[in-house]
């Protein structure tokens, strides 16, 4: 009987235990599965979307509005002939590992980045960096070869963040960062475990990413609540279903991907901007917007994201109108056009493949569809620009400037452009560089560079009870810094 | 001596087979280290990287290379992941195996029995319904019967995961149960060829003479089934089956694809779509390896099951 | 053999399914109710009604007219594989059965290289190299299905040529390539149609299966596994998208399965209908 008793009461202290411990554990869902965990040594937006501001930090970083926020560094200044940027680094930084985190690491790192073998995807954006000096373990300052106002923007990628010399080698399969969440277990192909650091200030305790990119299989995940929610899920025509349901929240936000019909403006006729003009007019956005996405997404008339300041809506530039294509087409003396669609296999770039084709064909373009994987487009269409149409968000942020890239695959080349984007990115206010923006943006969709399609929208869904998921994505990041369990 | 040469065949099937998976893989359009990079990469960047990965060497010497580690066991290490690829694969195939195992219990477990039911009920109502049901197994694809397992004991009742896989660190219950969907997707098709093979094997022995006889000496129809039919039996099921191993290795990369499960069948795809080809072709030999293997398993099996094979030319 | 017609139900139940799949297959070469890559997007993810009998798919493409063409590129591929792996198939098991010895050991070795290689796999890898096309499903299910036929045909030549009248008709004279022509095949060929039928079931679904993947024909042409793996995420919006393409598939494997018993029912009648 007293042991019944006792029995009893441990049992009921256990249950109540239970109950007031909160849970501080998340499963998300994530589409693609990153091929390493080096920010700085591969393109893939999977990597940052696992240890951007979670596992790796830099000396600024990118908060949910979009804004340059200091992380790393606590403050910084630039010289009057803006040539010199100095940065006064937090202190009593440590990397997971123990190692401290000094101004030789922000040297190292930014170093190895600018190095002849680095492998840095994003190389250019150090490039103005002539040279990085540690005047103290808490300074770093930044010699330039040329005024460059976007600095401590260029500094928030997570192809900047600051690496250990002790780890860097090794961060690829065991990253070790500063930031709050340290690399616990990858099970490659299946999931991926991250968990809170001793005496870091977030609310949850462990953060497990399951790779799951099959729409139908993502949506089972969800329905049977193996996972808690996906940051951006990757089937838009699943979400009334989400949205139906009072177990979730569907937060429809903002992405930086632009999704265009890449054209090869060197390849005849469509160096004519008459015919390239044909092809925007051709295009019904809306109907591709609710055929390919369900609805979901807004259309764009230039290279620039809707959710910036600077944006301008040009969408009346192309505006549907299958006469004046024909016409215009007819002008050009190309009016038997015969054109092919490179597809790469995200959904959102083989369904609106289909629905341009038909698009294209009411104009009298006729052009066929080639499916390829992400190998054979970037051979093929990024590398060897053979190609007349291909179909492909870009999604790193505020990227206009790759315009002005002699050597990039939409074969645009006009020197005007040039200049302007080098104005831009020397200048430091942002009044003014936005405005410089906008005349980037009326020049492409004057020069109707590429068919400029829609920008991808960011559709999360999750648990109801999941707070701090962002709404928005300026950058291509899962920031779980802010995330916690409703009471 | 039969079955020395039936090995040293295997053998030399396997050799042959790798020769064309090496040039088959190097000749596969689309730069590994582009791939790794992106968009943004710069053409030196990419040069640097495609030096790191042994890239730019050439054809002939990589070919080299590669069939002298794969003799010392080195498999090379994957593209993608930066890991050796023996242990990217071996992680893979415990979930694969297991998979593969539990699918054939099932397909065993219920089309043999189904069989010879419907064998003892020969042309009967039993018979009919057994061989009906049989047929339409074998006539829905896999990856359906896949899709609606999910949606009634994943999504509607909630008694099984979706999709995934735990690892086996988490516990076997567990493990298994993330494995009892997809294998019963895979093993049902599978059944139904069994249970026909095995209806079709015993009526046809049934009927031969020698077990007329013994029934006419008394034998009950249990014990002539247990007795003569079953073991005689044996040989076109044991066939049937070895051949079948080919489809449930087919069946079980869709099926992975269906239930998101972390096994080999995945990984060929993953590893086509990123050009990871040190990993691509490790798995490719290993399943090419495994069908040559349960073939000869199976013909060295017959030879012991039916002693007249070993004579005959 | 004194078969009666109604007696073998499972020939004709087979003969009226496949009927049932192929005829609207082949109508769809001269006719459908709309062009199947018809975009409407205002008339997307319809159900039932007069104008879209069978609804209309995210796109507002005709689902009737989509299963019709969808079925025709799905046998269309079934029909060019297993005609691939027939036309070498049966000529190399002939000749292994009338040459016998180190050739017979080289061809059998070399269906069995082949054989080792499952469909999907060759799909999957002669998808990487060359694009997913037509023929690449065909090439890739044929060559997995080419062993088949020669074995079947060795096997079944093997038991052919120490008959009495094979022999007869060697001692006249008779060229070995004669006689398979002659005497052998026509005497194996009930046997090689059963294995067609079955053979052409089993590729239509491994098509099923590879246009799953995403390595059968590239759209806008539909095939039946395409249509089922793109309505998959569609399941809980419009099942209906699922069901029907998974429903023509069914049939038409199970038709052209019941077809291949009957065939097979026929020709040893004792398995089907004895007491």
């Amino acid at each position: 009987m007293k042991l019944a008793r006792l029995l009893a009461s441990a049992l009921l202290v256990t249950a109540l235990a239970d109950a007031a411990v909160a849970k501080d554990t998340v499963t998300l869902g994530q589409a693609l599965e990153p091929p390493h965990l080096d920010p700085t040594a591969g393109a893939a937006a999977a990597i940052d979307e696992i240890v951007y501001a979670n596992v790796f930090e830099g000396l600024t970083r990118i908060a949910a509005d979009g804004s340059v926020q200091p992380q790393l560094a606590t403050s910084w200044e630039v010289a009057p002939d803006e040539l010199a940027w100095t940065f006064h680094l937090k202190q009593g930084v440590t990397f997971h590992d123990g190692t401290s985190f000094d101004s030789a690491d922000v040297k190292f790192s930014i170093e190895r980045a600018l190095a002849e073998d680095s492998v840095n995807a994003q190389k250019g954006l150090f490039e103005p960096i002539a040279a990085v000096e540690t005047p103290d373990p808490a300074t770093v300052v930044f010699r330039l070869k040329r005024p460059t106002g976007l600095l401590p923007w260029n500094l928030a990628w997570g192809d900047a963040v600051i690496v250990a010399p002790e780890s860097a080698e090794t961060n690829r399969t065991r990253p070790v960062g500063t930031g709050p969440f340290q690399f616990t277990e990858w099970r490659q192909g299946d999931r991926l475990v991250l968990s809170r650091r001793e005496g870091a200030d977030v609310a949850l305790a462990q953060v497990t990413f399951r790779f799951i990119a099959d729409p139908a299989a993502a949506t089972a995940a969800l329905m049977a609540e193996d996972v808690d929610g996906y940051l951006n899920f990757p089937a838009p025509e699943a979400l009334p279903q989400f949205e139906a349901d009072p177990r979730f929240a569907v937060v429809i936000g903002t992405t930086e991907g632009e999704t265009l019909l890449a054209i090869n403006n060197r390849r005849e006729p469509l160096d004519d901007v008459r015919v390239r003009r044909a092809i925007g007019h051709a295009i019904d956005r809306q109907a591709l917007i609710d055929g390919a996405m369900m609805g979901y997404g807004q259309p764009i008339g230039s290279h620039f994201s809707p959710s910036h300041p600077a944006y301008l809506d040009l969408t009346g530039q192309s505006a549907h109108d299958p006469e004046l294509a024909r016409r215009l087409l007819a002008e050009a003396g190309a009016g038997d056009l015969k054109l092919t669609i490179k597809l790469p296999p995200p959904s959102y770039a083989r369904r609106s493949g289909e629905i341009i084709q038909a698009q294209l064909a009411e104009v009298g373009i006729q052009a066929e569809l080639v499916p390829v994987e992400w190998a054979q487009w970037l051979e093929q269409v990024f590398a060897n620009k053979d190609y007349d149409l291909t179909i492909v968000s870009h999604t790193e942020q505020l990227d206009i400037g790759i315009y002005a890239r002699d050597d990039y695959y939409f074969n645009y080349h006009n020197r005007k452009f040039q200049a302007l984007i080098a104005r831009i990115e020397a200048e430091a206010d942002e009044a003014e560089r936005n405005t410089l923006y906008g005349q980037a943006q009326e020049m492409l969709a004057a020069d109707a560079v590429n068919a400029f399609l829609f920008e991808l929208p960011k559709q999360g869904v999750w648990n109801a009870r999941l707070e701090g998921m962002w709404a928005n994505a300026p950058i291509q990041a899962t920031d779980l810094t802010g995330v916690r369990w409703a009471e | 001596m039969r079955s020395l040469l039936r090995i040293a065949a295997a053998l030399l099937t396997i050799v042959l087979a790798s020769v064309l998976v090496f040039l088959a893989l190097n000749v596969l359009p689309g730069d590994p280290a582009a791939v790794m990079l992106g968009t943004e990469a710069r053409p030196d960047t990419l040069a640097a990287l495609r030096r790191q990965m042994g890239l730019d060497q050439p054809l002939p010497l990589r070919w080299w290379q590669w069939l002298t580690g794969l003799a010392r066991g080195e498999l090379g290490t994957s593209h993608t992941y930066g890991v050796p690829v023996a242990e990217l694969v071996a992680a893979r195939a415990v979930v694969s195996l297991p998979l593969a195992l539990l699918a054939l219990l099932i397909a065993v477990g219920l089309g043999i029995p189904a069989g010879l039911f419907a064998a003892t009920r020969h042309r009967r109502t039993g018979d009919l319904a057994t061989m009906a049901v049989a047929l339409v197994g074998l006539s829905v694809p896999a990856f359906w019967i896949g899709i609606l397992l999910v949606l009634l004991f994943a999504i509607g009742l909630r008694w099984l995961p979706a999709g995934g896989f735990p690892g086996w660190g988490a516990g076997i219950a567990p493990g298994i149960a993330a494995l009892i969907l997809p294998a019963i997707a895979l093993g049902l098709p599978q059944a139904a060829v069994l249970a026909r093979v095995t209806r079709t094997a015993i009526v046809e022995i049934m009927r031969l003479d020698f077990v007329r006889t013994a029934r006419s000496f008394g034998l009950t129809r249990t014990e002539a089934l247990r007795r003569h039919a079953l073991p005689n039996a044996l040989p076109p099921i044991v066939t049937v089956l070895g051949l079948q191993f080919s489809f449930l290795l087919a069946g079980a990369v869709i099926v992975e694809n269906v239930f998101y499960l972390p096994g080999l069948g995945r990984l060929v795809v993953q590893s086509v779509g990123g050009r990871d080809l040190p990993t691509l072709a490790c798995l490719v030999m290993l399943l090419v390896t495994a069908v040559v293997a349960v073939n000869l398993a199976v013909d060295l099996l017959l030879l012991r099951l039916d002693p007249r094979l070993r004579h005959r030319g | 053999m004194a078969e009666h017609p109604d007696r073998n139900w499972s020939l004709w139940l087979g003969v009226a399914i496949t009927l049932a799949i192929v005829l609207p297959a082949a109508l769809s070469l001269a006719w459908t109710p709309y062009p199947p890559a018809a975009i409407d997007i205002k008339a997307r993810l319809q159900g039932w009604s007069p104008a879209h009998p069978l609804g209309t798919d995210p796109f507002g493409r005709d689902v009737l007219s989509l299963l019709m063409a969808g079925a025709r590129n799905s046998i269309g591929i079934a029909l060019g594989a297993v005609a691939l792996s027939v036309g070498i198939g049966v000529p190399l098991g002939a000749l292994a059965a009338a040459r016998g010895g180190w050739l017979d050991d080289l061809l059998m070795r070399g269906s069995d290289l082949l054989f080792a290689f499952p469909a999907v796999l060759t799909a999957i890898m002669l998808a990487a190299a060359l694009g997913p096309s037509m023929g690449v499903a065909i090439l890739a299910i044929g060559l997995f299905n080419l062993p088949v036929f020669a074995r079947v045909t060795r096997s079944a030549a093997v038991r052919i040529w120490p008959r009495a009248f094979v022999q007869a008709a060697r001692l006249s004279g008779k060229s070995r390539t004669r006689i398979t022509l002659e005497h052998i095949l026509p005497n194996i060929l009930d046997q090689l149609l059963v294995q067609v039928t079955l053979q052409l079931a089993l590729a239509i679904l491994t098509e099923a299966g590879l246009g799953y993947l995403g390595l059968s024909v590239p759209p806008p042409a539909p095939t039946l596994g395409r249509m089922l793996a793109d309505a998959q995420s569609f399941l809980a919006v419009s099942p209906r998208l699922a069901i029907l393409p998974g429903l023509a598939i069914a049939l038409a494997v199970l038709g052209l399965n019941l077809l291949g018993d009957g065939l097979r029912d026929r020709l040893d009648p004792r398995l089907g209908r004895q007491p």
